[in-house]
């Protein structure tokens, strides 16, 4: 059992458990963290936020983080926008793709369920989408092919000076998909 | 006449009228005291004149009987059969309000009140122990009565003016009061295992007995199987057929019936739950040790040593405990009314067994039903006490088995919030199957005041 800092003044400190050692089936816990989102009264919107806003600080997050935050954006209205403009900004910050692979599939489900169109509400997740390395990018655009049409609207509203912050001359791929976005639009 | 004329005094003191009831009372008395001597069938008379008017008259009754009862010298039997008639009579859709111009003439809805009042007077207030037995003795046969209505109003009765008012006596008059207290705890005990009994072959309870560590003090009034230790064998004695007549519907209604004296009998006295829960052990030991076959096979033969036996199948066998549960559902709440939750677990705890375990956790749940009220620390200590006992070994929740740790799962605002957060994956594990389990636990958790835990960390936690 290892503890972590208290990250809220109301809230107990928090430690974090070894669920493989405790014999616990990952669906069991899936379903408690489900059961308490459609507790709706009592698991409000404000709750749900701030928890997700714990959790996206961790150091490596937890595995069914992106799983909570898409039910909650979908639950709650409200929570979308925090969960576009935040956490999954936060996560590829964080380049999860590394430290947490299961949760960056996570993220890539969230951009194709979260992002129908291109808004001024989804462009901080997109800002961050276009500074993920090219293989990692190519395999948001394999899941979520419909990102790639809203990715393309978003790079041409985009300066050339703030383009060519996002270029990466030594990811080829990236060059590539840059290209295929700039020809698309 | 003269009596009439004296209680009529009577009336008229209760009505304001300045008139001396003390001498009225001394006069009526002491002339029955003399009539007893002279003439016995003129003093009966005499007596059964004054205990009409007392029917008559509820006023008459509240404010005079207590003092007639303790003062006269014996109390004829044809006062008992009077009261015992008018106890039967009337039905209630012909009850009536009635009015009088001097008031309070009993309608017939409260002559049967009214005499079963007077009847537990005379059980309380009777000179003669014997003729007191007797009409107690009639009063606990109605107490299993099939007419719903009476069968409630004898239990009140029992229950408030007998049971409860012989604990509360003087010290002087205990040796009398314990007899009628020890009657009716036999009784009600009894009348539960052979609700159940009637159904089962002898041979099983022996074997229970003979498998039961927990079962060292049958001696106890409140034992399930109390009387079982007075027979040399350990076998149910003839008293059954003395039952029998009572029990002729089917193993749940005979099972309601016994309940229905035990359940009021809780209200003012918690240790009646103790025989609840010697029933709930005794049953789960038939589902977990018997298969519906062998259970069946053992009433089979049952069925020739006893013609009044009527076979249970072991689905009803295993409906028992469903009926003990519901039982408890409505018992449990109303107790809490007048006994505080550590009394009224204790009582139930009292029996030291882990086939309890189910209704330790159901009767847990109901006391902790309130989920923005911690439990009082007191009943975890106690189920501690419990498990440890069990165990033979010290209560470390840490340590405890999925089974034990279930048993306390109710109580789980009682634990630190350190203990909770340790202790989450195996609260997850245990609810697996029932969710309505844990979304209680955490309302509990979080509901509680202050929160064991705040939701946002609950949910964080439970992310981690």
């Amino acid at each position: 059992v290892r503890k972590f800092p208290v990250l809220f003044p109301f809230a107990s400190p928090c430690y974090r458990l070894n669920f493989e050692t405790s014999d616990l089936k990952a669906k069991t816990v899936l379903d408690s963290i489900a059961m308490c989102l459609n507790n709706k009264t009592d698991f409000t919107a404000d709750v749900v936020r701030e928890s997700l806003a714990v959790l996206q600080s961790d150091e490596i997050p937890a595995i069914p983080l992106m799983r909570t935050a898409i039910l909650s954006a979908q639950s709650f209205p409200e929570l979308k926008k925090f969960v576009l403009n935040e956490t999954i900004p936060a996560m590829m910050e964080r380049r999860v793709w590394d430290v947490a692979p299961k949760v960056w599939e996570g993220v890539i489900f969230g951009i194709k369920n979260l992002i129908p169109a291109f808004s001024k509400s989804v462009e901080l997740s997109l800002r961050a989408l276009l500074r993920v390395p090219g293989v990692q990018l190519k395999a948001v655009f394999k899941v979520a092919s419909g990102v790639k049409t809203i990715l393309s609207q978003y790079y041409r509203t985009l300066s050339s000076e703030e383009k060519s912050e996002l270029s990466d001359f030594e990811d080829k791929d990236k060059q590539k998909l840059l290209l295929e976005i700039s020809g698309d639009s | 006449m003269f009596f009439s004329f004296n209680l009529q005094k009577l009336l008229d003191h209760h009505h304001g009228k300045n008139v001396d009831n003390r001498h009225s009372i001394s006069l009526i008395v002491n002339i029955l005291k003399k009539l007893e001597k002279l003439d016995s069938s003129l003093y009966e008379a005499s007596v059964l004149a004054v205990f009409s008017r007392l029917v008559y008259f509820s006023i008459l009754r509240t404010s005079f009987a207590e003092v007639f009862l303790d003062r006269i010298p014996r109390l004829p039997s044809s006062c008992v059969s009077l009261l015992i008639i008018l106890l039967h009579s009337g039905q209630k859709q012909q009850l009536q309000q009635q009015s009088h111009s001097k008031g309070e003439v009993s309608s017939k809805a409260s002559v049967r009140s009214d005499c079963l009042h007077l009847l537990a007077q005379c059980v309380r207030l009777n000179k003669d122990e014997a003729s007191s037995l007797l009409i107690l003795n009639y009063l606990l046969s109605c107490c299993l009565s099939d007419d719903f209505e009476i069968r409630s109003k004898v239990i009140g009765c029992v229950v408030s003016h007998i049971y409860d008012a012989s604990r509360q006596s003087a010290e002087d008059e205990q040796s009398t009061r314990n007899r009628f207290l020890s009657i009716i705890r036999a009784f009600a005990v009894q009348s539960l295992f052979f609700s159940f009994s009637s159904s089962i072959s002898s041979q099983l309870f022996t074997d229970y007995i003979q498998s039961c560590s927990h079962l060292e003090d049958l001696s106890s009034d409140y034992s399930f199987f109390s009387f079982l230790s007075e027979s040399p064998s350990g076998t149910v004695p003839t008293l059954q057929e003395s039952f029998s007549g009572f029990f002729h519907g089917s193993l749940s209604d005979n099972l309601r019936k016994s309940f229905h004296l035990i359940e009021q009998l809780a209200l003012v006295d918690t240790q009646f739950l103790s025989s609840l829960a010697e029933l709930y052990c005794f049953c789960s030991y038939l589902q977990n040790n018997l298969s519906g076959k062998d259970v069946f096979f053992l009433l089979h033969l049952s069925l020739f040593l006893s013609p009044f036996l009527s076979p249970v199948v072991s689905t009803e066998i295993a409906a028992v405990n469903d009926v003990i549960l519901g039982e408890m559902k409505i018992i449990i709440p109303a107790v809490n009314l007048h006994f505080n939750e550590v009394d009224i677990l204790e009582a139930v705890l009292s029996v030291k067994s882990e086939r309890l375990y189910p209704l330790i956790e159901y009767v847990l749940n109901l006391l902790s039903s309130d989920v923005a009220v911690p439990p009082k620390p007191l009943l975890l200590e106690s189920v501690g006490n419990f498990i440890s006992c069990l165990k033979n070994q010290p209560f470390v929740v840490y340590n405890l088995s999925d089974e034990d740790f279930r048993v306390c799962l109710p109580l789980i605002a009682s634990f630190s919030t350190e203990q909770v957060e340790i202790l989450l994956p195996r609260i997850l594990k245990l609810c697996a199957d029932k969710p309505e389990n844990l979304k209680l636990c955490f309302s509990k958790l979080y509901k509680s005041r202050p929160p064991v835990i705040a939701k946002v960390s609950l949910l964080v936690l439970l992310h981690r």
